[in-house]
């Protein structure tokens, strides 16, 4: 019996090709976009927990109560971990981790190149606390004293061209280091991201001799493993106990220290100095809400399809019927049909999948590992998923059908049955979904386009920023350094600084005498720059003075951006001139004051910020290059800085691009909503074309004898439009007020936003109306074409 | 006596008026008998028809078929009695159009739960039977009308009932295809099978035993 349902199963829908293939569409691409969007969450919610003892590893913050204002980091101070586990019986092991600052040239006989942001400093316990294995080398010993580094098989590529790596001398600012151990690239799925790993008694060695027993100095990511997951609170207790961080022996600023699980760390609140990227749980739930609608979609055009072919299938299941065919029987028969489309669905899915993972993962920010589909596990659950599916799309029309009785449609055409609104509402649903994902992929696209589109106040175009690392030898020479550079034609404008628009510079306590003559603590951004940087990058003074050459500047003036100035209460920034200052660094008075600029992203706010020169401190400098010649001017640089300091590596970026990677993330963000929502598009106007079909087949008759009684073909053309576009406007209102919360708590995260009006919704419905009109308009237009007489005449 | 009709009434109401389909129905067929149905269009030759299959119910009256009272069966029990001894012939054919003619023949036995290789031992005897053992692979749409008449009538009796209904068999044919089925008809009926038949045509209706006129759903 089953192998007769399969038999006439395939040849419907051979016969039906256009609405089988937009089934089998719609399944496939459903199947697959969940598929990813399920890997993808399953991948960020399992962030870090591949380690063994990972529910048992817990990280310390600090917070810092100031009285301008709170901080948390994800640091904590060197003494604090040693302390800890000499103290604290829970605590089985320790380590801890120091990311390097600024860029470092690294040196391997004529390689030569610049790193940062991938080099960590790290205890011996490393390896005690996370499961990373070293391909050669040993665990135990390769962080055990200073000098010494481990690298990973990609670095070992850059400067050995080998893997044969161990023992062999990697010089490090200059420094000579040996590589005790080689080390696979991280996983995606860890917040620890390096690639070089240096040893802990390295970073002390080169620090103040007193940094590790400092308790006001936050260099470090701490983290414990602790003999069991219930001691956490035990040991929060005891971080309360911290003599240093006691009451009593703490003075202006209130450290206190907290413990974090590794298993949280991936989606709790940002904090000052933590590695990795952190995930974005809001941006999962509405990945995930979109995974789920396109397989509604998917799965109600399914049943949408499926019922539309009544008139075709009614009459067989009668002749059925009539022949013998019990309710059973047809049930099942409708039953093997979904089953054969979905099981054909899968199959194409995974195809699909196998061919498009490298390419997904690269689309959607993400590292996949598919090993899994290789699991048995996967052969026993695949069944499942057709399964599933055809009791989700299959249940409702087998349903129907079998319940239709042998004779009325045997009788007539004309039949009326009662549940074909269904098909109305499932329209309707489809199009609320359809609209919200356009909705909302527009939205976040306008929000990304003003952002970019957005006045900065700064000046960043034809310039390149040449980051050549912390070295106050560089610093301290910069003057005539800059008489070097600036004799290179086509250089027009030079200027050093210790960040470039787009990095936010380090925090730091600033006392200042505030608008009630109280002397006031507030932590303020601070970026050391010398005296061109205003000039150069456009910025405006608004009050006081510029830095000036000649002028005694050094380290003793201050100017702050207009933010900084109402944070301590100035409304009129002439008020706060002449002010003093007390900041890490020295003391002096406040010379002037610069109009805000964006010179962090769009997400956050104008942060306060202060600008000194302290040349020491310089780590980029920023050239303004003509645009003639612009690659011969650039060729010139190199090696004008070659001659100049053949051990630090000419890296450059441009300083507009360096701004705008800031929204890489976002941008790849709404690449991946859009495609999805191109998809679900797609999906809805295959359904509706397919739908479309056997609607004008329905309305073939009634139209036929409106035009014998005379009626004009644009007004029955109007008529056919009008039935589809009223489930589409329903659609679109439902989908209106859903589109508008969720993409308004979406751009909260931003604090420059641009404002929704109606008139941006215009946009989306009138781009919905003309795909209907387009998917129908053929059909319409052969139906009421079409010559009465042909769909008039009885059988 | 293969059935038994007394006094059956069917109505439906419309705009609160009852409009009658049958009136006072009072028929006795024995097993054997050729039938022909006559009458002018809605007067209820379809529906005494489907009344008699079982595909439609009535409002009044009794009907035994084979002594069951099919008056009192289930939905199921009526299908499951019709299934095992009615066989239909329609006026448009009905034939599955994704099937071949073999698997046309087939269907009425798949759902009879036979074993398949009595199914291909009955399909085979019927096709030999009306000589279309070459068309056994062909789709309905590839058959002439008169082709897909007779795949029609060798569907209805594969599974051998006692009698078989066809309403206006030949409503859709050419005379001379029409008289093919017609001849086909009276065989069957010589060889004991009992056939009730609608037709306009007197000279069709001649081919019956018995001639039944109805005038709006009463027999006259």
């Amino acid at each position: 019996m089953w192998s007769n349902f399969v038999k006439i199963a395939h040849r419907k829908l051979w016969k039906q090709k256009g609405s089988s293939f937009t089934k089998l569409f719609s399944l496939s691409v459903g199947i697959v976009s969940l598929f990813y969007i399920g890997i993808y969450m399953h991948q960020e919610l399992a962030f870090d927990t591949f380690h063994r003892n990972y529910e048992r590893i817990v990280k310390i913050n600090t917070s810092i109560m100031s009285p301008t204002g709170d901080l948390s980091l994800g640091l904590t101070a060197a003494p604090l971990g040693p302390y800890l586990s000499s103290v604290a019986p829970e605590v089985e092991a320790l380590a801890r981790i120091n990311k390097e600052y600024g860029s470092h040239s690294i040196r391997k006989g004529e390689r030569l190149f610049s790193e940062s942001e991938n080099i960590f400093y790290a205890d011996p316990g490393f390896f005690t606390l996370f499961d990373f294995d070293l391909v050669s080398g040993n665990k135990n010993t390769a962080l055990d004293g200073p000098n010494k580094v481990i690298i990973t098989e990609r670095m070992a590529q850059k400067y050995f061209g080998s893997t044969d790596v161990l023992n062999k001398v990697l010089y490090y600012d200059d420094k000579p280091f040996t590589v005790s151990g080689l080390i696979q690239k991280m996983p995606a799925r860890t917040h620890l991201q390096f690639d070089f790993l240096i040893s802990m008694a390295t970073f002390f060695a080169k620090s103040d001799p007193n940094a590790a027993q400092n308790w006001t100095w936050l260099p470090m990511n701490t983290y414990l493993l602790l003999n069991k997951r219930e001691q956490i609170a035990q040991l929060e207790d005891r971080l309360k106990t911290i003599p240093q961080y006691l009451e009593e022996n703490q003075t202006n600023d209130r450290y206190s220290a907290s413990l974090e699980p590794l298993d949280g760390l991936h989606f709790s609140a940002p904090k000052l100095g933590e590695l990795g990227p952190k995930g974005k749980r809001s941006d999962l739930y509405l990945l995930l809400a979109i995974g789920i609608m396109i397989l509604l979609l998917a799965i109600s055009n399914f049943i949408n399809l499926t019922t539309a072919q009544v008139d075709v299938q009614g009459k067989e299941v009668s002749v059925k019927k009539t022949i013998g065919a019990s309710k059973k029987d047809i049930f099942k028969q409708f039953f093997a049909e979904s089953l054969l489309l979905t099981s054909l669905a899968t199959v194409l899915s995974v195809g699909g999948i196998l061919g498009s993972v490298p390419y997904f993962g690269h689309f959607m920010g993400a590292e996949f590992n598919i090993e899994f589909l290789l699991h048995p596990i996967t052969f026993i659950l695949l069944p499942l998923v057709p399964l599933v599916l055809s009791l989700l799309g299959g249940i409702y029309p087998a349903l129907k059908f079998s319940n239709i009785a042998s004779v009325p449609v045997l009788k007539s055409k004309e039949t009326k049955y009662t549940w074909l609104n269904t098909r109305s509402s499932l329209l309707v649903f489809q199009f609320s979904i359809t609209s919200a994902l356009i909705i909302g992929s527009l939205l976040i696209l306008k929000q990304l386009n003003f952002m970019q589109d957005q006045e900065l106040g700064i000046d960043m175009e034809q310039k390149i920023v040449l980051d050549y690392g912390p070295n106050s030898g560089i610093g301290n020479a910069f003057e005539a350094l800059k008489e070097e550079l600036g004799a290179v034609p086509g250089v027009n404008r030079i200027s050093f600084s210790s960040h470039v628009p787009g990095q936010v510079p380090n925090g730091v306590s600033t006392q200042i005498r505030d608008v009630k003559g109280r002397t006031s603590n507030g932590e303020i951004n601070l970026n050391l720059v010398d005296q061109d940087f205003i000039k150069n990058y456009g910025l405006q003074v608004v009050a006081g003075r510029d830095f000036r050459k000649g002028e005694n500047d050094l380290t003793t003036s201050l100017i702050l951006n207009e933010a900084a100035v109402k944070a301590f209460g100035y409304e009129n920034p002439m008020d706060i001139l002449g002010a003093s200052f007390e900041q890490w660094g020295g003391n002096g008075t406040v010379i002037g004051v610069v109009k805000d600029f964006n010179y962090m992203s769009l997400h956050e706010d104008v942060g306060l910020l202060s600008l000194k020169i302290w040349p020491q401190q310089f780590m980029k400098i920023t050239m303004q290059l003509g645009k003639q010649n612009f690659e011969e001017t650039l060729q010139n640089l190199k090696s004008k800085w070659a001659s100049l300091y053949p051990n630090i590596p000419f890296t450059y970026y441009f300083a507009d691009d360096h701004f705008r990677a800031q929204y890489d993330k976002d941008k790849q963000f709404a690449g991946v909503v859009s495609l999805f929502t191109v998809v679900s598009v797609c999906m809805g106007i295959l359904g509706l074309i397919a739908y479309a079909t056997f609607w004008c087949a329905r309305r073939r008759k009634e139209m036929s004898i409106r035009k014998v009684l005379g009626a004009q073909v644009p007004l029955l053309v109007w008529k056919l439009y009008k039935g589809f576009s009223i489930p589409v406007l329903i659609g679109f209102m439902i989908a209106v007020p859903v589109a508008y919360y969720l993409g308004a708590q979406w751009l909260e995260q931003f604090a420059f936003r641009f404002q929704i009006r109606w008139h941006f919704f215009a946009l989306p419905l009138l781009l919905l109306l003309v795909f209907v009109w387009m998917a129908v308009g053929m059909q319409t237009l052969q139906v009421v074409q079409a010559n009465p007489v042909d769909n008039l005449k009885e059988e | 006596m293969l059935l038994q009709l007394s006094h059956i009434f069917k109505w439906v109401n419309s705009g609160g008026q009852r409009i009658f389909l049958l009136k006072d129905i009072n028929l006795n067929v024995a097993e054997g008998e050729f039938i022909s149905v006559m009458g002018p269009s809605g007067s209820g030759k379809s529906t005494l028809l489907n009344v008699i299959g079982m595909l439609d119910t009535f409002d009044e009256g009794t009907y035994d078929f084979l002594d069951t009272s099919v008056h009192n069966l289930r939905e199921k029990h009526r299908a499951n009695l019709y299934k095992e001894y009615i066989g239909f012939v329609f006026q448009s054919y009905h034939l599955l159009d994704e099937l071949t003619v073999k698997e046309n023949l087939e269907m009425p036995l798949l759902y009879k739960k036979h074993r398949s290789s009595e199914r291909k031992a009955l399909v085979a005897d019927m096709l030999d039977r009306f000589n279309m053992v070459a068309k056994k692979d062909l789709f309905p749409a590839q058959l002439s009308g008169g082709q897909q008449q007779l795949v029609g009538v060798a569907r209805a009796l594969i599974a051998s009932p006692k009698l078989i209904l066809a309403d206006e068999p030949t409503g859709n044919l050419n005379s001379e295809q029409g008289e093919e089925i017609m001849e086909q008809f009276k065989q069957l009926n010589n060889e004991g099978v009992t056939i009730i038949q609608v037709t306009h045509s007197e000279k069709n209706a001649a081919y019956g035993k018995r001639i039944i006129k109805l005038l709006d759903g009463r027999m006259v």
